[in-house]
């Protein structure tokens, strides 16, 4: 396999598991910063 | 193939959620489960499995960057041998792949696949008869010395983690290297082994052994991958169904492991273990019967 196969096949799970967990970061950030609002 | 991509992601959903429960890849369960309820030949089995723990671990990772629980410098001392070992483990895997069938009762079987399944067994076998000892011992004393303590090979490091003596630097790296054969070889990222031993050889408490392995777990597979991607065993449409379960899964069981005990996080582990290990002892025993 060539090299640039290799780097953008390693790439898939590293882009994943950081785009994966940054995004339910925020989804969770959202919800608890809506959660303190309703309670202020 | 439709079929394939729903077992994949049923797979991959269990193997999250031991992800973030306990700091595992999920790679010793994911692995034997492409081979033996998807029939993926071995080697590309491994080659999706390891590829597969670089993305959950690289979630999990994310999610414990703030919990300063992880020994960096121990990790360091164990990845001097365990990028070798990996880089050995997967060569292996590869000659065994090149050399094609045994035949056994007349029917073919790939040798990778069945060295694999067997090395699968023992090992797995081992650790989960170990954890269950364990667990049912009485509580040990406040101050956990590991058995690594004992050997004392020169030179020596003190781990802040660790409240026991310092450690023989030899010991770790070849235990670096042991662990980096098993993730090349049988596609596992290490945890199943890497955690237990940092618990019970090492000495660490059982919440900073799921960071530490967790950093470990990334390393190696990084490098195991690497050598699996060269050898072209990789299926990008299967590796994206289990990353997607694999993310989903390494949440719910992230929030359960925050809630419990150290004690009780073993003892379900080795439960888990045992399951793979009845799983693969029934596939060895139905080449042989």
């Amino acid at each position: 396999m060539e090299f640039l196969q290799i780097v953008g096949i390693l790439a898939i799970p590293v882009v994943w598991g950081l785009a994966s967990a940054r995004l339910i970061e925020w989804m969770r950030d959202r919800k608890s910063g809506t959660r303190t609002g309703g309670e202020g | 193939m439709v079929l394939q991509l729903i077992g994949g992601l049923l797979i991959s959903l269990v193997a999250g959620i031991l992800t973030g429960l306990f700091g595992v890849g999920g790679g010793f369960l994911i692995t034997p489960m492409l081979h033996i309820v998807l029939g993926l030949p071995m080697p590309l089995s491994v080659g999706i499995g390891t590829l597969n723990i670089v993305g959950t671990t690289t979630s999990s990772l994310w999610w414990r960057r703030k919990s300063n629980l992880a020994d960096l410098k121990l990790a360091a001392v164990l990845f001097g041998g365990n990028a070798l070992g990996a880089y050995l483990g997967a060569n292996t895997l590869e000659s065994l792949r090149l050399k094609g069938d045994l035949v056994i009762r007349g029917d073919a079987i790939p040798a990778a696949d069945l060295y694999t399944l067997i090395v699968y067994f023992f090992v797995l076998g081992a650790i989960f008869v170990w954890m269950y000892l364990e667990t049912r011992r009485p509580a040990g004393p406040t101050v956990r010395v590991g058995l690594f303590a004992r050997i004392r090979i020169p030179p020596y490091a003190r781990f802040d983690s660790l409240e026991g003596p310092p450690l023989s630097i030899p010991v770790l790296a070849y235990f670096g290297l042991l662990l980096g054969y098993l993730t090349g070889l049988l596609g596992v990222g290490g945890g199943v082994v890497l955690l237990p031993a940092l618990v019970y050889l090492v000495g660490m408490r059982t919440h900073a052994a799921i960071v530490t392995s967790s950093v470990m777990v990334w390393l190696t597979s990084m490098v195991a991958a690497i050598s699996h991607a060269s050898a072209g065993n990789v299926d990008v449409a299967l590796l994206l169904v289990l990353l997607v379960g694999g993310t989903i899964g390494a949440q719910a069981g992230q929030s359960v492991c925050d809630r419990m005990a150290g004690p009780k996080l073993r003892r379900y582990f080795s439960y888990v273990v045992l399951g793979v290990v009845i799983m693969v002892l029934v596939q060895l025993l139905s080449i042989y019967l």
